[in-house]
């Protein structure tokens, strides 16, 4: 689990790293004030006399330039106030949770705390995966006899074999919750258009329905299917076309269930700061 | 605003990074789908004596046989689904791959065409012109004499009669025949899972500066990417991972997503996401990109996200004279090695379960300066 990079990952040169890590523009500040020549030379000659730092952002305070100065030493927790939260449960408001109302006159991007959920989700997505990459034992004695029948060793590749299964299993596993649920809404939006005739058939081109739904919490589905549904809603012009094809335009006003995922409160009790009064992560007490 | 959802409805922990669904929730699940909720669970309990892996079915297009086909195996010499060279003989002497069956559903689709039912797939979503043009050159082609095994065996043949095949062809890639997307999900997952591996790969969601800094200048880097289409209608452009976690959080949720893109003050069109581009075409556009956004806006494009970088971002920038400067720097940046220093110990902390270090010992330690080693 604890991967944050020992070094700034600039210099890494690895096949994982976005294409944007290699091109060539890699300012660290934005370019709207750039050094002039000047500065430039005074730059390169910083970074010449401590030339250990360049390249080198490793922060963790035991080597390279920081090697003239002591590791940093940290006083344990004293009390509630002084417990560190990243991230901070100030941020979480239910009002930015939500994704769920009326399609307004204009239209947002999504919100920090959304987008702060997703990484988390993100987070527990790759955990689940790592389990089957790397499975314990009785995963393995299973899989070994259900896949093969013979004692396996089990590597990477193996692993690679597994998980892309699971995954299969679980595309089948969404398809039935996805179509109940999808049946469930649809119900529950003609219930609401109750005017109109059931003749009235919701073509394509109107777009989604403009009353956007969160997924009932009760129908929030095991990690596994939702892994895939949200594989497939990153697919946007596909999922439209399916659930236009499928009969089931109503789930395009389904709201990613944000609220459901991780509640509030609870977020609260978690870190600890349930009075608010946590001290906000990024910015340092001295800045 | 909807009511605080009750500790019992809640799935993610993000402390611990558990993910639990409600009772309510589990009972949902095991009614809609008859399967149990966890899916080791599930594959347990379907091997009665011994361990066993769910199979697929497929159809023989020629002559209508089920086969059992294993999802995946250990042991390459066996024919299992997601062998991509899979090649199983029916006994009616046909020979059945991934193409034959994609072919077979595509086939299937333009004879429902041609019955007068809806179109085929990829006719249902923007840009909705397209779906009219595609059915009637499906019936103006077939009149009288709906394509068969014989005459139109493969996808190829089946897509050689429209005049823009790269339209149609998307949509009839080979599919897992327990599912009726239009994708393989399965590739969708594996897709995605690069951007799972970076966004775990920087840790953003532990890191200090996530909400002074890097959401919020990702969230408007993302409404600058989609000005961007506007200005330049024909560019693909490629993200960078930060404004990418904006745009795919919009995306969870379809309907928001399609009127924010159709809205004439973003670009007026339904934006696809295309996670299928080689890395070619995306290194070429990722330059690009960078070029138009920076002579756009001004502002810098890519660049390092890892913590101490997105630290240095939000930082003032140290003026003075160039002695003070180089001074400044040099305790700047030792403030930013404690910072990454302290945070990183929190996180380790976090994941280990062991005491955690306290703010006020972080304040301590930058108050106190830089000391010498002994």
């Amino acid at each position: 689990m604890f991967n944050v990079p020992e070094v700034c990952r600039r210099a890494a040169e690895t096949s994982t790293i976005m294409s944007e890590l290699k091109s060539k523009v890699q300012h660290k500040r934005p370019s709207t004030s750039p050094r002039s020549p000047l500065q430039q030379l005074l730059w390169r000659a910083w970074r010449l006399k401590s030339k250990n730092v360049d390249d080198d952002d490793g922060y963790s305070g035991e080597q390279t330039e920081a090697s003239d100065y002591a590791p940093p030493e940290f006083a344990a927790v004293d009390g509630e106030h002084d417990m560190p939260a990243a991230p901070s449960p100030e941020q979480f408001t239910p009002a930015s949770l939500s994704a769920a109302g009326l399609i307004g006159e204009e239209e947002h991007a999504p919100t920090h705390v959304q987008a702060a959920l997703h990484l988390g989700l993100l987070e527990v997505f790759w955990k689940y995966k790592d389990q089957f990459l790397r499975p314990g034992d009785e995963m393995k004695a299973f899989f070994s006899a259900a896949m093969d029948g013979k004692e396996v060793v089990w590597g990477d590749a193996e692993g690679l074999v597994l998980w892309k299964a699971v995954i299969e299993i679980a595309v089948g596993r969404f398809e039935a919750w996805w179509k109940v649920v999808g049946r469930e809404t649809e119900a529950a939006k003609w219930a609401e258009r109750g005017g109109e005739s059931e003749s009235e058939i919701w073509e394509p081109r109107h777009g989604p329905p403009k009353k956007v739904t969160e997924l009932p919490p009760e129908m929030l589905p095991p990690l596994d299917v939702l892994i895939v549904w949200h594989s497939f809603l990153l697919n946007p012009r596909c999922y439209y076309d399916d659930c236009f094809a499928l009969g089931m335009p109503g789930m395009l006003a389904v709201a990613f269930p944000w609220q459901a995922i991780v509640g509030f409160s609870h977020l609260l009790v978690n870190f600890g700061g349930a009075d608010g009064k946590t001290e906000p992560i990024g910015r340092s007490p001295d800045a | 605003m909807a009511e605080l959802t009750g500790k019992q409805n809640q799935s993610v922990d993000l402390q611990t990074l558990d993910y639990t669904l409600s009772a309510d929730a589990r009972a949902f699940f095991k009614v809609a789908t008859s399967q149990e909720v966890d899916l080791f669970e599930q594959l347990k309990k379907e091997s009665f004596s011994k361990p066993r892996m769910p199979t697929l079915e497929i159809t023989c297009p020629k002559c209508g046989h089920e086969h059992e086909l294993p999802i995946a195996s250990l042991d390459s010499a066996v024919n299992f689904w997601h062998n991509p060279n899979l090649s199983l003989d029916c006994a009616c002497g046909f020979t059945i791959t991934h193409d034959a069956l994609c072919a077979e559903r595509l086939r299937h689709d333009y004879k429902q065409v041609l019955a007068g039912g809806p179109g085929i797939r990829g006719t249902f979503s923007p840009p909705f012109d397209r779906g009219s043009t595609i059915s009637a050159q499906i019936k103006s082609h077939f009149a009288g004499a709906p394509p068969t095994l014989l005459s139109y065996p493969t996808v190829d043949t089946l897509l050689s009669i429209f005049q823009n095949p790269e339209h149609v062809a998307p949509f009839y890639l080979p599919t897992s025949p327990h599912s009726s997307a239009c994708i393989s999900l399965t590739a969708a997952v594996i897709r995605q899972e690069s951007f799972v591996d970076k966004m775990h790969h920087f840790l953003w969601v532990r890191s200090p500066t996530l909400f002074t800094d890097t959401l919020p200048r990702a969230r408007e880097k993302y409404k600058n990417f989609f000005r961007l289409f506007s200005l330049f209608p024909w560019e693909t452009m490629v993200p960078t991972l930060d404004l990418d976690l904006f745009w795919h959080t919009h995306q969870l949720t379809p309907a928001r997503y399609y009127y924010y893109c159709l809205q004439p003050s973003t670009t007026g069109r339904f934006i696809d996401h295309d996670d299928k581009l080689p890395t070619s075409v995306l290194d070429d556009g990722f330059g690009r990109t960078t070029e138009r956004y920076r002579d756009t806006f001004g502002l810098e494009y890519g660049g390092c996200f890892c913590w101490a970088c997105e630290i240095e971002r939000n930082e003032e920038k140290v003026t003075g004279g160039w002695w003070i400067r180089l001074r400044r720097e040099k305790r700047k940046l030792w403030e930013r090695r404690v910072k990454v220093a302290f945070w990183r110990e929190v996180e380790h902390r976090r994941s280990t379960g062991g005491e955690q270090v306290g703010l006020r010992g972080l304040e301590k330690v930058l108050a106190e300066g830089p000391k010498k080693r002994k």
